[in-house]
């Protein structure tokens, strides 16, 4: 399948923790396998620590680019925390921007400690949805926890992402690497996650 | 408003803490260890109970008097409100083992205990006679373990606390009198937390407190042997360890006398329910002064239980104690002078019960 | 199971991560010696390393620090073995002893040493470049720029290595390491058995061999001239020459796309950048002498060719650092380059549209206020009691205690999760040798309390001639060993305190306590979970004399999490305080933990059991007792 926009750049946000290396990981590598150009940039240093993470992948027919996307050209937006989305929205967001954004906010020290304060979900959505050509959201976290585990809604949102229609992979791609990375139990609770993040949206 | 931003900065960095302990042991943002004590962090809270309830933010004694003790007719201007001055000293062994003089609080809260006036009681113990521990106790048996006399100031009211949060309802509390003023201030900000019904308050009487220096100091005399007691009778202090007693002046222990002490009016717990201290010309004996109707309570079961004896107070005695009060409390009214020229108002001075004393008019 | 690291099957294209497709080179050239102390953005390979060691027979181990293992690997290539040997940037500093006198030895077997650059410091405490290092040790200098690159240079690495009998560092950085893209796969090399060494056979680094450095340096020149690893793309005859190297590669190569300038810019990408391949450049210097050099951190690449412009008396125009073209938010020569720094180089150099497709506006007045995100510590993490302990204690005593910080997880103790604790900081090691100088400062009227804090793995790798010292010279301190049984910040890797090795089997267990008492220290553990227990020890250390030693040992929360079932913690509401005098969110706004958090419809605290490891320190602290643990020991 050829790219609409070459190439696409996909941005998945959230927070140190939350599992966004392994979800770019497993979007990369089905990428791959469906034969595309694929490089992804990752932030690690944070990565436990409760920062602010966020993982690039570009997918080109064309082109082995590079694994940062400019500023403003994120296609796609697959957000695990609402507050990280924005962030990485007013700065690489543009009206074209698909969003998908699972709803459950992740407190930062500062609002903890009530130095700043965590704005009201509605607020975050109105903001990105004036601009951004599309916003779905999706109590992820809360259906993982359903289905199992917290710990696996980023392979849901993954889901989510592959069945949203706006990256050209088939589902099998995405099922083949679930395959590879996981056994056992984890299996089938991600393969279980990632086929409810596929549901998760009627199809456009 | 006033909050732990204040009672930092006009308590506890001016030295004037007596470390009571009520502060601490209600709040987190509060914490003490030995003679120390700091707001580790700002709560924000622009009211605290902190400063309202602390006994070194100004006082109207007043006021506060009239709500303990405001049906007590006897006002005496050095040693406060009282119906009685007894000698007293326990007289069931089984009670008073390990106890300083007559064991009289040892024995009164052991009855108040055993009589069900108290479910708990907030007292301060000891391991080596030096480091003093609050701790809330609850079973009888326990209390023999903190008899005897502490020298270095406690943070006692913490044990207050635990008391309420673990369901104490009905506690009494033996303190110094700064630790009584503590008691009686919170249950007059926080009637909700610390019920004046509720509460049996002994006291102490107090001329000064020691700081941990002379722990190190009574180290250093041990000279490496375990210390096992402290005792400071008449003009001596007494360092006990395995191999004896090591005898030295009083005005060693005093050179360690908190400064914070200067600024105490109260030599004998006045606003106590019933206020214990030395009987120094009788050996073996306490000075007991009954103040209120829960004080003379106590007295009575104790009396009725036979674990306590009373006799007639010598009428030169009192009024040697009387004196010793009103030479304390001239210094200290000396002292709340200075501090208020420099900016600190720790009472009304312009009172009575202040002017009185310095202007001589008590005898 | 098979992995991109393992299949044998040549000309398979896979998604790589930079520092698998370093590890896959390595393990196609048949490196038979790997060596390592964990650092970000590099920690991965070892790792790979260790967990392919049996299937291919090699050996990795992770060394107690840097220096040790360059000797180590040296070791080996000594005995003719290809070796392999990686290092952050702050790692290349504390090998640099030994890398300096590399030059002068050489080596036998092929010697690779990675160094991992980490730009903008992602995950380190500075950023620096450390091909200066390269150039300083006269060691050749490769730098991959994509992920196919990290692969085939490293492989090529060990090749060029034996044939000049030279060590080869190659220079990777963050994007490379933990940026993936298309690999193929190559063929795994045969490898060969370990030389006997005979009576003459010698490594020595003396100063008389510097003129050999020197002629193995113009032969390896002379090789880079022609190295397939330096490609050119653009016109003939461009009007302006970006001159790149590393990830430059990426964003020169996008931004002349996005610019629409392909058939005026030309793109000469180096992966040889040490010794210059000095004839290439020129060559392409005479057909385009206006020159725009892209490159992170330092112009390193741009200085070494302003020199050979003027060695060859070229007129040439350059733009790049120097110049201010190419810059981050820091300026020029600071931060990692990215796809926008160079299109507005480029921009300005041509003086053409930068195109943009942002049209999101923020209006500052009416939008969202977006609250930072500090880095903290994880739910559960021991440091965070270890701090809040350390504080307590500290503000209780009252004399201002100064603590020196150390490189590490609790290196965020300096930020807002340890309340600013830290008033040192500096590189592994750092902390306790400026204590033991701190502490010997009362004659001179410095009387605040002085504190030491450093991880476990950090007390290996650099802690003990700083604690020697403290002894030796009588210093007044306290060295807090924050001991979580694990280096946690690069990943969990062991080190000499846990008694296993990068393979997995056992060594020696070395006890932190044992050694430091060895070294006359008065020892003493503490579970910093028990806050309490914690404060009351720390102070009280802090008024003796003398070098004492606290360990606060805990394990690491996330290591403990994978263990097993986490202990569940849960606030009793009726209980809870909330805002009010006596708490006033003690458990959220003053501890801090991200599971400790707000429920605002209630008015109330509450434990986030997603992220909650169930440490139960916030139900020791609640002053209520509305906290509530189960489950844990």
């Amino acid at each position: 399948m050829a790219l609409a926009r070459d190439p696409l750049n996909i941005i998945i946000c959230g927070v140190g923790g939350q599992g966004n290396i392994l979800a770019s990981e497993l979007v990369g590598s089905a990428a791959v396998a469906a034969g595309f150009l694929t490089t992804i940039g990752e932030t690690y240093g944070a990565s436990q620590r409760g920062g602010s993470v966020m993982s690039h992948v570009r997918l080109s027919r064309q082109l082995q680019y590079g694994p940062l996307i400019p500023k403003g050209e994120a296609d796609v937006i697959v957000g695990f925390e609402p507050l990280e989305v924005l962030r990485v929205f007013r700065i690489y967001g543009n009206s074209d921007t698909h969003v998908i954004l699972n709803s459950r906010p992740n407190y930062p020290l500062g609002t903890l400690i009530g130095e700043s304060k965590y704005p009201e979900i509605a607020q975050i959505l109105n903001e990105i949805g004036r601009v951004a050509a599309r916003v779905q959201v999706v109590e992820a976290t809360e259906l993982a926890k359903q289905a199992g585990s917290a710990v696996s809604t980023n392979v849901l949102m993954v889901g989510c992402l592959a069945g949203s229609g706006l990256v050209p992979i088939d589902v099998v791609h995405y099922e083949e690497v679930l395959k590879q990375r996981f056994e056992g139990a984890a299996l089938e609770l991600n393969q279980k996650v990632f086929e409810m993040g596929v549901q998760a949206f009627p199809q456009v | 408003m006033r909050g732990g931003k204040e009672l930092k900065e006009e308590v506890q960095d001016k030295g004037f803490c007596t470390l009571c302990g009520l502060c601490v042991g209600r709040c987190p943002y509060i914490k003490s260890l030995e003679d120390k004590i700091a707001v580790v962090f700002p709560c924000g809270i622009e009211e605290g109970k902190c400063y309202a309830a602390c006994p070194r933010t100004f006082t109207d004694w007043d006021t506060v008097e009239q709500q303990v003790l405001g049906d007590v007719d006897g006002r005496d201007p050095l040693i406060g409100r009282y119906t009685q001055v007894w000698m007293a000293r326990g007289i069931n062994p089984e009670l008073t083992r390990g106890t300083q003089d007559g064991g009289t609080v040892t024995t009164l809260i052991r009855t108040a205990m055993a009589e069900g006036m108290i479910e708990g009681a907030v007292l301060t113990a000891t391991s080596d006679g030096l480091a003093p521990q609050a701790i809330l106790v609850t079973e009888a048996g326990e209390i023999g373990k903190t008899a005897g006399s502490k020298y270095i100031a406690a943070t006692t009211l913490q044990a207050l606390h635990q008391a309420r949060r673990t369901g104490v309802e009905k506690v009494g509390i033996v303190g110094r009198p700064c630790q009584v003023m503590g008691v009686r201030k919170y249950q007059t900000v926080v009637p909700e937390e610390c019920n004046q019904d509720n509460t049996l308050v002994i006291g102490l009487f107090c001329m000064w407190a020691l700081s941990y220096g002379f722990r190190d100091y009574v180290r250093q005399e041990a000279g490496g042997q375990e210390v096992t007691g402290i005792a400071i009778p008449k003009g001596e202090l007494q360092i006990k360890t395995a191999d004896g007693t090591i005898t030295k002046s009083v005005e060693e222990a005093k050179q360690f006398a908190r400064s914070a002490c200067n600024l105490c009016w109260d030599v004998t717990s006045e606003l106590a329910d019933i206020s214990v201290g030395a009987a120094e010309f009788a050996e073996g004996w306490n000075t007991l002064i009954v103040r209120s109707e829960r004080g003379w309570a106590l007295l009575g079961k104790a009396l009725k239980a036979g674990v306590l004896e009373i006799k007639e107070y010598p009428p030169a005695m009192l009024q040697e104690l009387r004196m010793a009060a009103l030479g304390k409390k001239r210094r200290v009214v000396a002292e709340l002078n200075r501090i208020q020229n420099e900016g600190t108002s720790m009472v009304d001075l312009t009172s009575p019960r202040f002017k009185s004393v310095v202007e001589g008019e008590v005898n | 199971m098979q992995s991109v690291l393992t299949i044998n099957e040549p000309g398979t294209q896979v998604l790589m991560m930079g520092n698998e497709a370093i590890t896959r080179g390595a393990l196609e050239a048949g490196v038979q010696f790997c060596s390592s102390y964990p650092g970000s953005p590099s920690a991965e390979i070892l790792s790979f390393m260790a967990a392919t060691a049996k299937t291919f027979g090699h050996y990795a181990e992770w060394s107690t620090n840097e220096i040790v293992a360059i000797e180590a690997a040296t070791a080996a290539s000594f005995a003719g073995l290809r070796a392999l040997c990686i290092m952050k940037q702050n790692g290349a500093n504390v090998a640099a002893d030994f890398l300096m006198s590399l030059g002068l030895s050489g080596c036998r077997g092929g010697l690779v040493v990675v160094f991992a650059d980490d730009p903008e410091s992602h995950s380190s405490t500075n950023e620096f470049d450390s091909r200066n290092l390269a150039r300083w040790a006269e060691l050749p200098l490769l730098e991959p720029g994509n992920f196919q690159e990290a692969k085939d240079m490293t492989k090529w690495a060990f090749e060029l290595s034996e044939q000049t009998q030279t060590p080869v560092i190659i220079r990777s950085v963050t994007r490379i390491c933990h940026g993936r893209g298309n690999v193929v796969l190559g063929d795994f090399l045969p490898k060969k058995p370990a030389n006997k060494l005979g009576q003459w056979d010698k490594l020595i680094a003396l100063n008389p061999f510097h003129p050999y450095t020197h002629q193995k340096l113009a032969k390896i020149r002379e090789i880079f001239e022609t190295s397939p690893f330096n490609t050119y793309t653009g016109p003939e005859n461009p009007e302006l020459l970006i001159l790149t190297s590393g990830t430059g590669g990426f964003y020169s190569q996008e931004a002349v796309s996005r610019l629409g300038v392909a058939d005026r810019v030309g793109v000469l990408k180096l992966g040889t950048t040490c010794p210059l391949p000095a004839k290439l450049v020129k060559s392409y210097l005479e057909k385009c002498p206006r020159v725009l050099v892209v490159e992170e951190v330092d112009p390193f690449l741009e200085h070494n060719v302003m020199v050979l412009a003027a060695q060859k008396e070229m007129l040439v125009k350059f733009f790049g650092k120097a110049s201010g073209h190419i810059k981050g938010p820091g300026g020029p020569g600071t931060g990692e380059l990215n796809p926008d720094v160079v299109m507005d180089g480029l921009s300005a150099v041509l003086g053409v549209a930068r195109p943009s497709r942002n049209d999101v506006v923020v209006d500052p007045e009416k939008d969202i206020a977006i609250p930072a995100r500090d880095l903290t510590f994880c739910a559960g993490c021991p440091h965070r009691a270890s701090f809040f302990a350390t504080k307590n204690a500290l503000e209780i005593d009252g004399r201002q205690g100064v603590v020196m910080g150390d490189i590490g997880c609790y290196t965020l103790g300096g930020a807002k999760a340890g309340h600013f604790l830290l008033s040192s900081l500096f590189c592994m090691g750092g902390g306790i040798g400026m204590a033991s100088g701190m502490g010997k400062l009362e004659q001179f009227g410095f009387n605040q309390p002085v504190l030491a804090m450093a991880g476990d793995s950090t007390f290996f790798h650099a802690c003990l001639p700083g604690l020697v010292n403290a002894r030796w010279n009588n210093s007044k301190m306290l060295f807090l060993i924050l001991d979580n049984e694990a280096t946690a910040m690069t990943g969990f890797q062991p080190h000499p305190g846990t008694g296993q090795t990068a393979m997995g089997e056992k060594g020696a267990p070395f006890s932190i306590e044992g050694i430091c008492q060895a070294m006359g220290a008065d020892v003493y553990i503490a579970d910093p979970y028990d806050v309490a227990a914690t404060t009351e020890k720390i102070y009280e250390l802090i008024q003796q004399p003398g070098v004492k030693v606290l360990i606060l040992r805990r394990t690491c929360a996330l290591v403990q999490s994978r263990r097993g079932p986490k202990p569940k913690v849960w606030v009793d509401q009726e209980k809870c305080l909330g805002d009010a005098c006596g708490c006033g969110r003690f458990c959220s706004k003053v501890f801090g933990c991200p599971a400790c958090i707000w429920d605002a419809a209630a008015g109330k605290a509450r434990i986030d059991e997603v992220v909650c490891n169930g440490c139960g320190v916030c139900a020791s602290l609640c002053p209520q007792g509305a906290i509530q643990l189960e489950g844990r020991d």
